[in-house]
């Protein structure tokens, strides 16, 4: 009996300092299952790739050797592929971000009125945003195909002539970056939507018993007051657009020549298509340093445009 | 000098298949053998028994092409008859070449046939870690190999050696005799008063010009790939033709050559003045499609798209293709040759059993079965057969005739130089050469650029 009553209050003494532990350390131990999942997903990963790129890996994947930082220093000074391949990536998504932030700036302007048919309207604007990038990329494709797509059919008939489309060097970006703002444009309305129903009525009220025009109203009002919500949504439009790899490669694959080539389909060329596991290594940690970079300039101005 | 199969040499084969089917018809039930050349068949049928390996598992990777097709479709006879059981992975050309380099890395013991993926060079650096098998002692072997096999001759030794060997062994047994051809829209080159199918490289332009021409614009003279990194393997046929190939004796590229600079040229000028728009973006899939909606007059790719152009449910053009050579250079004839073949892997464990797999998909009965079915067979049995003759159309013989052809005049080089390992990025940089001709950029300057890059990849590759 003595002895049980012992051997009772001992667990109850280890599950009391159990629980104390836990009490003390629970700052540490409640994120602890995301940090080891991120950890296993995201951090192993990078170490890898990490690894890998301070080697060269021959073609077919058997011989491994430590070349240092040459990898790096290779992409960073000698690479003009890799050069070519910064300059489209800040072409295609600047270019896009511009063309979408306007057209979704019209359309969330004109949804944010009522009339009838609103309902209808809006889900229509919405449909690109559900539709499979990979899917609508090889619809875009039949279409702009330059012979017997229908968009140059359209340009006939309007009796302009027709486009290359994606099969021309000059208008190969303009065309992706109309089929990637087709894409996001509803995304960045809906945030801009929200951004302008929460808008305070006062401003616009003494503005019209000033004369403002509806011009004047829109430039030196809503834009002002409307700053976070644009740049919240250029900020994951951003990151997004850098990492657009589907649409370009079912496209063009990065052609014609290497005028399509960004970095998501560079890096991938090297990796995957020439097995040039190291040196492919060495541009996605460029690459996602680029971003890196990207990413913080934009998180800053998203501070401060809440300041 | 290399020699030139005519159509009447076909016919005679075909001839001869057919007197022997007559022959042995007419021959007694009870063979007329002496009796040790008797008991010699019968003490070679006793040592090779197909129930050998019975209750093996073998596993077979390929791609999803027609090829898998045919090999799916007898596998089920060759189960019963050997008890092996064989399980199947068709996948995507990519993924196929993945999941091989990958499992063949990690020394997976169970990766026993499939599909080999690897271009001249690379089959070397293949062979030599220990992923493919000397397959000659096994095919010489009556104990391994079934009477009437007959690959050496049947296929021909040094077209199996030529294009299936490494390090002198060879590794693996074709399946599908392939090669870059020319097809032309017959209807049109008559109603256009062409005469017969180009012969030459001055033919093949004034062909091209005279559709383009006289249709208006309507129909493009000429459709060939454009897009990198495909457009390698049918302009290995125009480098040929201008007296080169892709590097000189001592493996040094020629892409800066004026040979070269020529072809590059000549294969742009034809897309640019008489090809779809955008032809720098058109693969052989897109290239095909134009061609079978009667978009263009002629195109010269694999001779495996033939069934998709004589197919009236996918093509307009069906029963109206005329077939040719890969025209003729100012300096020489050569046409890509080649075709995919299947392995057995060389850390399989089950080496033995996946060779009874390999001889059968390849033996004379199934290469004619899928030569019946309108694939093209390395095999030139299947040609001589009462079945296939009774079968052929004047269609079948033309287009058998041309791939023979192309065969004496075939270049079994990779796509690329040989000596570059890394047949992927050598062809996508010559392939950019091309993609600057088609735009009327600066080919020397293009091919210059190109040159350098594929020197730095030899240079990497004595690196390591």
């Amino acid at each position: 009996m003595q002895q049980q009553a012992r051997s009772r209050s001992q667990h109850t003494g280890l599950l009391r300092r159990v629980f104390a532990l836990i009490d003390r350390r629970l700052a540490l131990i409640l994120p602890a299952p995301a940090v080891i999942v991120i950890a296993l997903l995201m951090g192993y990963p990078f170490v890898y790739t990490l690894m890998l790129s301070v080697q060269r890996v021959d073609v077919t994947l058997t011989r491994f050797s430590f070349v240092g930082a040459a990898n790096l220093v290779k992409v960073l000074l000698e690479d003009d592929r890799f050069r070519n391949a910064v300059w489209v990536t800040l072409y295609f998504s600047v270019a896009s971000l511009l063309l979408e932030l306007a057209l979704a700036m019209i359309m969330a302007l004109v949804l944010n009125r009522t009339f009838r048919g609103l309902s209808v309207i809006r889900t229509l604007f919405l449909l690109p945003l559900v539709a499979t990038p990979t899917a609508t990329s090889v619809i875009w494709l039949i279409m702009m195909e330059p012979s017997i797509g229908i968009l140059n059919y359209f340009l006939e008939l309007l009796r302009l002539p027709p486009s290359l489309w994606v099969a021309s060097p000059t208008t190969v970006i303009p065309s992706l970056v109309w089929i990637n703002a087709w894409h996001g444009v509803p995304f960045v309305m809906l945030i801009l939507l929200a951004g302008l129903r929460s808008l305070p009525r006062e401003p616009f009220e003494a503005a019209r018993i000033d004369g403002a025009s509806k011009l004047q109203e829109f430039v030196q009002i809503t834009l002002p007051l409307l700053k976070p919500a644009i740049v919240v949504a250029m900020l994951f439009r951003a990151i997004d657009t850098l990492k657009v790899f589907d649409v370009i490669w079912i496209m063009t694959r990065g052609g014609p020549g290497r005028k399509s080539e960004t970095l998501h389909v560079y890096s991938y060329l090297t990796a995957f298509e020439f097995y040039e596991l190291g040196y492919g290594s060495a541009v996605i940690l460029v690459f996602m340093g680029i971003i890196l970079v990207i990413s913080i300039v934009l998180i800053r101005l998203r501070q401060r445009a809440w300041l | 000098m290399r020699s030139h199969i005519s159509r009447r040499q076909v016919l005679k084969w075909l001839g001869m298949g057919t007197a022997g089917a007559y022959l042995a018809a007419c021959a007694p039930a009870v063979p007329a053998a002496s009796p040790p050349a008797a008991e010699e068949a019968a003490s070679a049928s006793a040592i090779f028994d197909w129930k050998r390996y019975a209750g093996t598992e073998l596993r077979y990777v390929g791609e999803t092409q027609p090829l898998s097709d045919h090999v799916l479709s007898i596998l089920p006879e060759f189960e019963e008859m050997t008890g092996i059981k064989v399980n199947t992975e068709i996948l995507p050309w990519a993924q196929m070449v993945q999941k091989i380099r990958v499992e063949l890395m990690a020394s997976n013991e169970d990766m026993d046939v499939f599909q080999l993926p690897a271009g001249a060079e690379e089959r070397n650096v293949w062979f030599d870690a220990g992923w493919l098998n000397d397959i000659g002692p096994w095919v010489d072997d009556p104990s391994m190999t079934h009477e009437g096999y007959d690959l050496w001759e049947d296929m021909g030794r040094d077209y199996l050696m030529e294009g299936y060997a490494s390090r002198g062994s060879l590794v693996s047994v074709p399946m599908q005799m392939s090669a870059m051809i020319g097809y032309y829209h017959k209807d049109l080159f008559e109603e256009y008063g062409i005469e017969g199918p180009p012969r030459d490289f001055d033919e093949l332009e004034a062909a091209a010009k005279t559709v383009q021409e006289m249709s208006g614009g309507d129909i493009f003279g000429i459709t060939m790939r454009g897009k990198p990194p495909v457009p390698t393997s049918v302009f290995k046929g125009f480098l040929g033709g201008m007296g080169i190939m892709w590097e000189d004796e001592d493996g040094v590229p020629l892409m800066d050559s004026e040979e070269a600079i020529a072809a590059f040229d000549f294969y742009g000028r034809l897309l640019r003045l008489y090809g779809p728009p955008g032809s720098p973006n058109i693969d052989h899939v897109g290239a095909v499609n134009i061609f079978s909606q009667g978009k263009a007059g002629m195109i010269i790719d694999d001779a495996v798209f033939r069934k998709d152009f004589q197919e009236p449910s996918k093509s307009v053009v069906a029963g109206n293709i005329g077939y040719f050579l890969m025209p003729k250079g100012p300096n020489g004839q050569r046409a890509s040759a080649g075709g995919w073949s299947i392995t057995v892997g060389g850390l399989s464990e089950k080496k033995e059993a996946g060779w009874y797999l390999l001889q059968y998909l390849s033996n004379k009965e199934s290469m004619l079965k899928y030569v019946l079915d309108g694939g093209a067979a390395p095999r030139r049995s299947p040609y001589e057969s009462a079945q296939y003759k009774e079968q052929a159309t004047q269609d079948d013989l033309d287009y058998v005739q041309v791939l023979l052809d192309s065969r004496a005049i075939g270049d079994f080089s990779p796509p690329a130089p040989p000596s570059i390992i890394n047949l992927m990025k050598a062809r996508e940089s010559i392939a950019q050469v091309i993609v600057a001709s088609i735009e009327g950029n600066d080919v020397r300057a293009a091919a210059q650029k190109s040159q350098q890059e594929l020197l730095q990849m030899l240079e990497e590759q004595e690196d390591q």
